[in-house]
C-alpha cells in the first residue's frame, strides 16, 4: 500500500530512515470500516497497528452499569493501537468507527519479528510509541483537571 | 465611574447554570458600542459588581450581550434574572482582539469552555469581513456535548465552506458523534501559515499555556498570539489594584494581551 503522502504528515514515519518507512509501506494493508464497526475490542490480543488514513474512530471502555464512555477520538494521521507494542500485547480500549473509515493496517507479529534484525526501525517505533503515550497521558491529565467545569 | 441603567430583553438558558442575556438602555441613552475582546461591569443592585466579556456582535449595536455562568455571588444573581428586570452597567473597559492586525493574516481561534463567550465577537467580525483575511479557523474545547455554548451558531459556522470549525468535547457518552480529547490536537488539523497567522485564544489559563506552546511549535511568534486574561477585577479602571498582574493591570492593560508579554508570568505559581 503507498503510504508517501503520510511520510510527513503522520507521527507514525517522524524520523524514520527510508529503509524502516518502505518495510512499513510493503506489508500495510488497506481497511475499510463501515461507521460503527468494531476495529478491535478491549481485552483481545493485540495483533495489529493501524495508521488512521480517513475518518473518525473512537477509543471506548464500558464501566458497570453504565454506557461505554469515549475516551479520545483519532482522525487522519494518528496511530491507532500501541498496546500490541508491550506485554501483556492486549488491548486497553475498544476501537469503533465513527464514520466510515480507511486504514492502514499493519501485523504486529511481523514488524516485532522485523524489530529484532533492524534497531533503526525498533528504535523509531518505540520513540512513536513513547511519544504518542507520552502525549496521551499529558492529555488524560488536562482532562482529569476538568478545566472547563472549574471557571 | 456610575453605572447606566439597563434593561433584560432577552434571556437563552445555554445550559444548567450558564445564561446568555440581552441588554438594552433604560435611561434614554444611546446603545453602549464596543470592539471585540472588551468587557462591561455588571452591577446587580443590593448585591454587587462583576465584570463579564462582552459576547455580540460589535457590528450590530443596540444591545449588549453577555454570556454569565453562576459561580458566585453576583453571578449567580446575574443568571436568575428575567426579561424586564434591570441591571448596571459601566463599561466597555480593557483591550481588544488585534483583528486590524490580523488583515490579511490567516486566523486561528482557539476557546475552552466559557472562553468562547469573549472570542465570539472577533469570530463575528471575521466572518462579517471575510474577505479581509486568508484561512480562518476555529478550534473550540468543551467540557461535554451538554456544555456546548451558542450550539445554533456553531452549527451553522460549520456549514460554512470559508471557515474550519473544529469541535471536541473532554467527556462524551454513547451519542456523541464528534471528537473527544483535549483541544490542542485539534490545532494539527488547522491551515495556517505560522509566519503569518494572528492567534486568539481564551480559555482557562492553564489551557492557554498549552495551547501557546503548541501554536508556537507550529512556529505561530509569541508575539502574534493574543490571549485574554482573567484575574479579579473590581473597579476596571486600574485603580484598586485587585487585578494587578505583575507590573500591570489585567482590566486596564488587558484583558487581551499578547502572549509574549505574558508568558513568563502565566508560568509563575501563585502570581
Amino acid at each position: 500500500m503507498k503510504l508517501g503522502r503520510w511520510r510527513e504528515r503522520s507521527p507514525l514515519f517522524a524520523e524514520m530512515d527510508d529503509q524502516s518507512f518502505a518495510f512499513l509501506e510493503s506489508i500495510a494493508q488497506e481497511t475499510a470500516v463501515r461507521e460503527n464497526e468494531i476495529i478491535f475490542r478491549v481485552n483481545t490480543p493485540a495483533d495489529r497497528f493501524y495508521l488512521v488514513i480517513e475518518g473518525k474512530i473512537s477509543l471506548r471502555i464500558a464501566g458497570p452499569s453504565r454506557p461505554p464512555i469515549t475516551i479520545q477520538t483519532l482522525g487522519e494521521g494518528c496511530l491507532l493501537g500501541l498496546s500490541w507494542r508491550l506485554p501483556p500485547y492486549r488491548w486497553q480500549w475498544t476501537a469503533q468507527a465513527l464514520t466510515d473509515s480507511k486504514l492502514a493496517a499493519f501485523d504486529a507479529r511481523t514488524v516485532l519479528e522485523a524489530c529484532k534484525h533492524n534497531p533503526r526501525l525498533d528504535a523509531a517505533l518505540w520513540r512513536v510509541v513513547a511519544r504518542e503515550s507520552a502525549t496521551r497521558l499529558q492529555n488524560a491529565r488536562l482532562q482529569l483537571l476538568d478545566l472547563y467545569g472549574q471557571e | 465611574m456610575l453605572p447606566r441603567s439597563f434593561r433584560v430583553s432577552e434571556r437563552v438558558i445555554e445550559f444548567a447554570g450558564t445564561v446568555t442575556l440581552d441588554l438594552v438602555p433604560s435611561d434614554g441613552g444611546p446603545p453602549i458600542t464596543f470592539r471585540p475582546g472588551q468587557f462591561a461591569m455588571i452591577y446587580i443592585h443590593g448585591v454587587g459588581e462583576v465584570p463579564i466579556s462582552i459576547a455580540g456582535d460589535a457590528g450590530a449595536p443596540g444591545s449588549l450581550v453577555h454570556t454569565v455562568r453562576a459561580v458566585g455571588a453576583v453571578t449567580n444573581a446575574i443568571v436568575r434574572l428575567r426579561p424586564g428586570d434591570e441591571v448596571g452597567i459601566r463599561g466597555p473597559y480593557g483591550s481588544a482582539w488585534p483583528l486590524t492586525r490580523a488583515i490579511d493574516h490567516d486566523v486561528v481561534v482557539i476557546a475552552g469552555g466559557l472562553g468562547l463567550a469573549p472570542v465570539r465577537p472577533a469570530i463575528y467580525h471575521l466572518l462579517g469581513h471575510r474577505d479581509a483575511y486568508g484561512f480562518v479557523s476555529v478550534a473550540y474545547g468543551s467540557r461535554t456535548p451538554a456544555d456546548l455554548l451558542y450550539r445554533g451558531e456553531l452549527h451553522d459556522w460549520k456549514a460554512r465552506f470559508d471557515t474550519n470549525i473544529q469541535i471536541t468535547v473532554d467527556h462524551a457518552m454513547a451519542g456523541w458523534r464528534g471528537d473527544v480529547g483535549v483541544v490542542t490536537p485539534l490545532i494539527d488539523r488547522l491551515s495556517f501559515d505560522p509566519c503569518f497567522t494572528i492567534a486568539i485564544v481564551c480559555g482557562p489559563e492553564i489551557m492557554m499555556r498549552i495551547v501557546a506552546r503548541d501554536l508556537m511549535a507550529r512556529g505561530v511568534a509569541a508575539g502574534d498570539i493574543y490571549v485574554s486574561l482573567e484575574r479579579n477585577m473590581k473597579c476596571a479602571i486600574g485603580f484598586c489594584g485587585h487585578c494587578q498582574f505583575g507590573s500591570s493591570f489585567i482590566c486596564k492593560d488587558g484583558p487581551v494581551v499578547p502572549y509574549a508579554s505574558v508568558a513568563e508570568r502565566l508560568g509563575m505559581e501563585e502570581l
